[in-house]
């Protein structure tokens, strides 16, 4: 293949500073406003950059119309694509938690209990493995509503700090997963020219976590 | 107002619905198409010294438990019979040939056949991929030499047309640097590289353990280049998984990204069938040719 290896960078609050990692790793990174404008596919320091919603870099990438791409482990564990994953990048950083309203107690002690997230397919793999049986509300966003208003006492989400959680006197109760962005290459891609895909992993090891290595081991084992 | 059940439902009788997504009707151009290669793919096996065997749709489930298919189990189409037994359409040929072949195999010759036919999978797919492949494999049975895995590749290369480009991995490497990491520091600098997609040939000629691997990838290379066809050696970790033992590869015509044929080794997989022999085979997509003309 001629045409450049294409990168998916998703929207939201990663696109900046990942911008700048790369450049501070000296790619030839476009900024986020050249990446914005109205030019779908943006080429730029021998590659094309397209920028798409976060939780769509993993079809993306494993259907081919990007070669590579930057997605959260959190959607690489909720949509479960067929894509390398080369590295864990020190970004994005953050945990997977399960939240509880106040006085709902520890998860097992109800029969039926009720959680809410936006990672239906994980949390439903992840209370399997952990023998619970609850029954598992999809909802798009706002999660920690979920548990104030009572929809559901319990909610499974991305926790940064912490502090949304304590003003609406939630109590986290366990992390599930250590989260980052990951670089993901699409299998094809990586078949049909191992030396590009080589080159790219090598010039975004710098953005790589240093003990990564666990990390990655045992996040294919979930 | 526009009510949602009027929006919703379809005036007209289900007999007029089009077929499910992931099947689809070859009207007579198209099955035209697929009978011409049909008939050149099964030629050039049969002239090869490849005989076809027919093997049926259905199957037991538990057969093709424990890594037995490549396929996942949950991705294929199983359903309860009328003694309750647990059936699946067959998802995977090469697991079904050795089942089959298995009980009368001789064990002092080479045997080689050739399949074809549909398999069904009901994978998550996305794009509206196929449920229903239809293809045509050989498998090279009792030869666990270099030359039955090029015969296999050249055969995989002449069905899959000119100007192909040959993506060879090893299913070994992962249980050969392992074994070797232990005592080995090389070993296990290289098992990293294999982790994280960055292993080259030229690196497995440094560890007594890979030496071997190399030395054939080196042979394949001048094989595949001198009958026209492009190789890249890819290790790629995840390769080891399902049942090769072995060579692994995949063929890509130019411009295309999709796999027309793909095959390896598998040396036991006939082992749990209650054969013990080694074999070699592909199996050519069907579907990828008639698109990729």
């Amino acid at each position: 293949m001629s045409r450049p290896l294409r990168i998916a960078l998703p929207k939201g609050r990663l696109l900046e500073p990942l911008l700048a990692r790369l450049r501070a790793a000296g790619l030839d990174a476009p900024s986020a406003e050249q990446i914005a404008s109205r030019r779908l596919v943006f080429a730029r320091g021998g590659f094309e950059w397209i920028l798409v919603k976060d939780a769509d870099v993993p079809v993306y990438v494993e259907q081919g119309a990007a070669d590579a791409g930057v997605a959260g482990l959190d959607q690489l564990l909720e949509q479960r694509p067929d894509v390398l994953e080369p590295l864990a990048l020190d970004l994005g950083r953050c945990r997977m938690m399960l939240i509880a309203a106040p006085g709902a107690g520890p998860l097992a002690t109800l029969p039926r209990a009720v959680v809410a997230t936006k990672y239906p397919r994980f949390t439903r793999g992840w209370l399997l493995r952990r023998r619970t049986a609850a029954e598992v509300v999809e909802l798009a966003g706002s999660v920690e509503l979920a548990a104030v208003l009572g929809l559901a006492p319990y909610i499974v989400d991305l926790v940064e700090t912490g502090s949304t959680l304590r003003a609406n006197g939630l109590e986290a109760i366990e992390t599930i997963a250590e989260i980052s962005a990951r670089l993901i290459v699409n299998r094809e891609a990586f078949r049909l020219d191992p030396a590009r895909v080589r080159e790219l992993v090598a010039r975004i090891s710098a953005l790589a976590i240093p003990d990564e290595r666990e990390e990655v081991a045992c996040a294919s084992s979930n | 107002m526009l009510q949602r059940r009027e929006i919703e439902e379809s005036p007209d009788s289900p007999a007029t619905l089009p077929f499910p997504s992931g099947v689809r009707v070859l009207l007579p151009d198209e099955a035209a198409r697929r009978r011409a290669i049909e008939y050149r793919v099964v030629g050039l096996l049969e002239r090869a010294g490849y005989r076809e065997v027919i093997l049926p749709i259905l199957d037991f489930a538990d057969c093709y438990d424990d890594g037995a298919s490549s396929v996942p189990g949950r991705a294929s189409y199983r359903l309860v019979d009328r003694d309750g037994e647990l059936l699946t359409l067959r998802a995977d040929f090469t697991p079904m040939v050795a089942r089959a072949l298995a009980p009368s195999l001789p064990t002092d010759a080479v045997t080689r056949v050739l399949y074809r036919g549909d398999v069904i999978r009901c994978e998550s797919a996305r794009l509206g991929a196929s449920r229903e492949y239809f293809q045509i494999g050989a498998e090279l049975i009792g030869d666990a030499a270099f030359e039955a895995d090029r015969e296999i590749v050249r055969l995989a290369i002449a069905a899959s047309g000119s100007g192909v480009t040959l993506s060879c991995g090893d299913a070994s490497l992962p249980r050969l640097l392992e074994e070797e990491s232990a005592t080995d520091r090389d070993a296990a600098s290289l098992l990293e590289r294999l982790r994280r997609g960055t292993l080259e040939v030229a690196d497995l000629v440094t560890c007594r353990a890979t030496q071997s691997v190399a030395s054939r990838f080196e042979r394949m290379a001048e094989e595949v280049e001198a009958s026209g066809a492009q190789m890249v050696a890819v290790f790629d970790p995840d390769d080891a998984g399902g049942y090769y033992s072995g060579i692994r590869f995949r063929i890509y015509r130019r411009g295309s990204n999709a796999p027309v044929a793909r095959g390896g080794r598998y040396d036991a997989l006939y082992a749990k069938y209650g054969a013990n022999v080694t074999a070699v085979g592909f199996t050519l997509s069907v579907d990828a040719l008639e698109v990729t003309p």
